[in-house]
């Protein structure tokens, strides 16, 4: 039973992580429509600015505030410069996602020949373990945990009671539609992407604290974790998103504890198949027909 | 010319054979059909260990430091049929669980997430390819077929890369231009009309599919025998997209066009940069590869995304008139192919 | 030319500094006592990439592109088995420092290896733990090459030797966590832990092991005196929680010798083509490449010739003992010596190298501890201590 609930609360972590950064990727998805694969980048990217800005004495937290603007500012930029270009110049949905990895494969690289190989690690203590009905878990868990809760929170209530969370919603059921009602389309695009990239600033941050030393490297590896959370929620739907990141880390750490830890993201991918294999278009979406991109 | 020229030259054009394979491979699957198969590289990566592990002898043997399942120590050509099978095989495998009726972006990302799978197997279950360690000491099987100094067998063996290069050259003009390769550009173009004419749609790209495991499997067995080694290192998930890029930039559809490409972005690219200037930092030079093959892609998909030696319009004649005679053995032909 | 022939990219890309910062103060070294027979000596990087596929093609690109090419440092062990034989067609001494056991018996007239062996390593840090008196110890070791090649000897070590192995992990290196497996570890309440894995592993395990608790004493291999380990793991528990905790189990080069100090003199002002070079002072990796160097630099002098396939058969003539010759620490001395006709024996700064029949040299082992901003030898394992663990 100690395992389990220690499992259980390690997943906890891991899914506030995923959910941050999945709603972010799944948000900004499900106005665009571009599965923009260069997520891992801007997470890569932010998570070394708010380095840079904790290592010259700015507290983690307040780094990672900064962070997440930057990597808003990073997003809208890379729209404003490739993306929504791509779109507007008449580019298939494959051609898309292409440009979208080639995109990351750039700015990953571009980061990496900056930054070098090494590992980096923030100036943050843990803190000590609280024991809570059996789940360690440190002080810097718990402040993670309850950040993600606060922005799923934040995102929910964006999303059902503002104007732009309406408009948000309207682009994504039916663009044209909601083009010809008024909706001030490229503005609210560039929001979706601003909001995307302040969630991979968060995200990214609290991954690096997790694991304690992260490289260029780090953002691309956790992308994959991100996407299968985001594709068994349902693209385009943020509570999906949410409940498939707490399948993933809960799949995750429970395959760890009771089985073999050397597969437990390959676990976690077999759900994600078989989930898809039931119910193809993701537990949550009702979109199963293919829309074209907005930019 | 010196032996350790004749040796560099020999490498590179066997890179470019390999990569010319593979790259026709992939565009059988996504030039032609259309299928963004993000997990290209494992089936290289499988066709390689298959012909590593039916050539090499039983693990145990010579100090069983490398753990590997199989060690038959099958002859020449055994081992790369077995690779083509192999990568067959996993192609339909693979091809069960993604070529569903899922929109194209999440197939996509179910095949990336299929790489990722088997890297962590690949990795961590020690017993079947040796792990991260890779299998190694592979021997090149001109050097038991044929006696004659290293440098005639190495020869030799880029000769029958070649081979092997023009063999699958011709099946695949064979295969993209006939009717069965008018169906696979159908159902990329538009599935829905090619379902509506009674056609199932994913059965082709599962064709299409198997076909291209079947040849990145042989590119796969070549390359391990030339090299002698292969770890999971040389294929991590990003591989798959140098491959991407070769189609891209060469014209996918166009076979000439995808060997160009293949040419350009697999070996080419790669050999270039390392001319640059020593005083670069070693690291920046790996990160260069990457960025350039990432512009490559973009500058292409922006201003010529057709590639350098686009596809063949098809020009089709006129309809027949009803009563025509040539029309009766037509239909009897090629069922209603040509209609619609 | 000496090539440095490793990965500077991919996930092994520290290894390519870290045999620069052997190559170039040997380099200086050399050239500043003048040279070998008249000719300078120039160490050359180039990436290996990390894997074979991609390293078969830059070797041979090397070797064809350079014609002054005498010697490789190179074939870090992800690359090894693929290129070494590329090297040693081309008749060029290469000097490995691999730690594969399939080098052990290698049948190779130009492979050379000064380090010893993975499963040498691991059976030391299990004798390592007996001397230091451990009763309960658990193993973690990632599933990297050079870590399964020391888990095996390490596991069969500790059992030989009667110590309790409350738990024997395998990690995945490069997971983003290892909860659970901390978990495991904690319950099981070793005394101690045999461990190798790379930098991010080890640094994202201790660092979920401390949150537990206080994590308990280390027995480590070379790779924990890599600066980019300690960087790593101090990053996620602190410096003073590893030093008091580290022990690590390496191959016998008292740090205080003549030999030592030469390299670690001329490292301090090769900060040009190698960055911050003094954190490499204590790689023992770093160590071996400078005394290669060293090595191929005198056997030609002794040979009169700098060309390799000559010079190759030289290399054990100035390493092993031999009657009547005289023991040197600098390439200096061994030049100044070579050069009155006397026979030489290099011991360097990785201590003495006595290459067997196949071409490797393993050396004793010793426990060292980081202490005052230093590594410093704290015991010494004895033949009889390191024979009983096999």
């Amino acid at each position: 039973m100690e395992v389990l609930m220690s499992a259980i609360g390690f997943g906890i972590v891991t899914a506030s992580i995923l959910a941050v950064s999945s709603v972010g990727f799944t948000l900004q998805f499900s106005v665009t429509n571009v599965f923009n694969l260069s997520f891992g980048s801007v997470m890569t990217g932010t998570g070394f600015i708010a380095y840079a800005l904790n290592t010259s004495g700015i507290s983690i937290w307040a780094s990672m505030a900064i962070g997440a603007l930057c990597g808003g500012l990073i997003s809208v930029a890379l729209n404003w410069l490739i993306f929504g270009r791509f779109i507007r110049h008449g580019i298939s949905r494959f051609g898309m996602v292409i440009v979208t990895i080639a995109t990351g494969l750039i700015c990953d690289n571009t980061i990496q020949a900056f930054v070098g190989p090494t590992f980096y690690a923030y100036n943050a203590q843990p803190g000590k373990a609280f024991d809570l009905a059996g789940m360690l878990l440190t002080g810097q868990e718990l402040i993670i945990i309850v950040i993600a809760a606060v922005m799923m929170t934040a995102t929910h209530f964006g999303l059902k009671s503002t104007r732009l969370g309406a408009a948000m919603r309207g682009l994504s059921v039916n663009a044209s539609l909601a083009r010809a009602c008024g909706v001030p389309t490229r503005r609210v695009v560039a929001v979706a992407w601003f909001a995307s990239g302040v969630m991979a600033g968060i995200g990214s941050v609290a991954l690096f604290l997790d694991t304690s030393t992260f490289a260029a490297t780090t953002g691309s590896q956790f992308l994959i974790m991100v996407i299968a959370a985001a594709v068994l929620g349902g693209v385009g739907s943020a509570e999906g998103a949410v409940v498939g990141a707490l399948v993933v880390g809960l799949a995750t750490e429970i395959t760890a504890a009771y089985w073999n830890p050397e597969l437990k993201d390959v676990v976690a991918f077999a759900v994600l198949i078989l989930v898809l294999l039931v119910r193809p278009q993701g537990m949550f979406s009702q979109l199963s027909s293919e829309r074209t991109a907005v930019g | 010319m010196s032996a350790a020229t004749q040796l560099y030259l020999a490498t590179v054009s066997v890179y470019i054979c390999v990569n010319v394979i593979a790259s026709w491979a992939l565009d059988i699957q996504f030039g032609v059909t259309g299928v963004l198969n993000f997990s290209f590289i494992i089936f290289q990566a499988a066709g390689a260990y298959t012909a590593a592990i039916l050539s090499l002898g039983p693990s145990s043997s010579s100090g069983g430091f490398q753990q590997y399942v199989g060690g038959w120590r099958l002859p020449f050509p055994v081992p790369i049929i077995g690779a083509m099978v192999v990568g067959a095989v996993l192609a339909g495998v693979v091809g069960l669980v993604s070529l569903r009726r899922l929109r194209s972006d999440y197939q996509a990302m179910v095949m990336l997430v299929v790489s990722v799978i088997a890297t962590i197997i690949a990795e961590s279950q020690t017993g079947l390819v040796n792990g991260v360690a890779g299998i190694s000491l592979v021997a090149n099987p001109m050097v038991s077929l044929i006696h004659a100094t290293r440098q005639t067998q190495i020869w030799i063996f880029v000769l029958f890369c070649v081979f092997c290069m023009a063999v699958v050259g011709v099946v695949m003009y064979a295969t993209v231009y006939s009717p069965f390769g008018r169906v696979l550009r159908a159902v990329r173009e538009n599935d829905r009309a090619i379902e509506a004419l009674g056609r199932n749609a994913n059965r082709h790209r599962m064709q299409a599919f198997v076909i291209g495991g079947a040849l990145a499997g042989l590119s796969g067995a070549l390359l391990v025998e030339f090299i002698g080694a292969w770890a999971p290192n040389g294929w991590f998930y990003p591989e798959t997209f140098v491959f991407f890029t070769a189609v891209i930039v060469g014209g996918r559809g166009s076979l000439t066009g995808v060997a160009v490409g293949a040419a350009l972005v697999g070996v080419g690219v790669q050999q270039a940069v390392e001319y640059l200037p020593i005083t670069l930092n070693p690291s920046v030079i790996a990160s260069l590869e990457w960025i350039i093959t990432g512009i490559l892609t973009l500058v292409f998909l922006w201003t010529r995304p057709q590639g350098l030696l686009p596809e063949r319009r098809r020009r089709f004649p006129a309809p027949l008139r009803p009563d025509a005679p040539e029309l009766a053995e037509r239909s009897a032909a090629t069922k209603g192919d040509e209609r619609g | 030319m000496v090539a440095i022939f490793h990965a500077y990219s991919g996930p092994n890309a520290a290894f390519g500094p870290e045999a620069a910062a052997g190559c170039f103060p040997a380099e200086k070294l050399i050239n500043a006592a003048g040279g070998v027979l008249g000719h300078k000596i120039t160490c050359d990087p180039t990436d290996s990439k990390g894997d074979p596929a991609d390293a078969v093609p830059a070797a041979n690109r090397l070797i064809a592109s350079t014609s002054s090419l005498v010697g490789v440092l190179g074939g870090g062990s992800d690359t090894a088995t693929a290129v070494v034989p590329l090297f040693a067609q081309a008749n060029i001494p290469v000097f490995s420092t691999t730690g594969q056991a399939s080098f052990d018996h290698s049948t190779s007239p130009y492979f050379w290896r000064i380090l010893s062996p993975d499963p040498a390593q691991g059976g030391a840090m299990a004798a390592a733990a007996k001397k230091l008196g451990l009763k309960s110890v658990a193993t973690v070791f990632g599933n990297d090459s050079s870590a399964q090649g020391s888990a095996p000897a390490a596991i069969a070590g500790v059992t030989k030797l009667h110590l309790h192995l409350v738990a024997n992990q395998t990690i995945a290196i490069g997971q983003l966590s290892y909860r659970s497996e901390v978990q495991k570890l904690a319950s099981a309440k070793p005394q101690a832990i045999i461990s190798e894995a790379d930098p991010q592993t080890s640094a994202t395990y201790l660092s979920e092991l401390r949150q537990l608790g206080t994590i308990p004493d280390l027995i480590t291999d070379p790779v924990s005196q890599e600066p980019g380990w300690r960087k790593a793991v101090i990053g996620a528990i602190g410096a003073s929680n590893l030093n008091a905790h580290d022990y690590a189990v390496v191959a016998y080069a008292p740090l205080t010798t003549l030999a030592y100090r030469t390299y670690t003199a001329a490292l301090k002002t090769i900060g040009k083509q190698v960055s911050k070079p003094m954190q490499w002072n204590s790689d023992l990796y770093s160590v071996a490449d400078y005394d290669s160097v060293v090595i191929m630099a005198l056997a030609m002098d002794m040979a009169h010739s700098t060309s390799p396939k000559v010079y190759n058969t030289f290399i054990p003539k100035v390493t092993n003992p031999s009657a009547g010759a005289v023991v040197v620490h600098t390439y200096a001395a061994g030049k100044a010596a070579l050069a009155k006709g006397k026979r030489i024996q290099y011991v360097g700064a990785a201590g003495a190298i006595i290459f067997d029949r196949w071409h490797n040299a393993g050396q004793g082992f010793a426990i060292e501890r980081y202490k005052n901003g230093n590594w410093a030898v704290s015991s010494v394992l004895s033949s009889a201590e390191i024979k009983a663990a096999f």
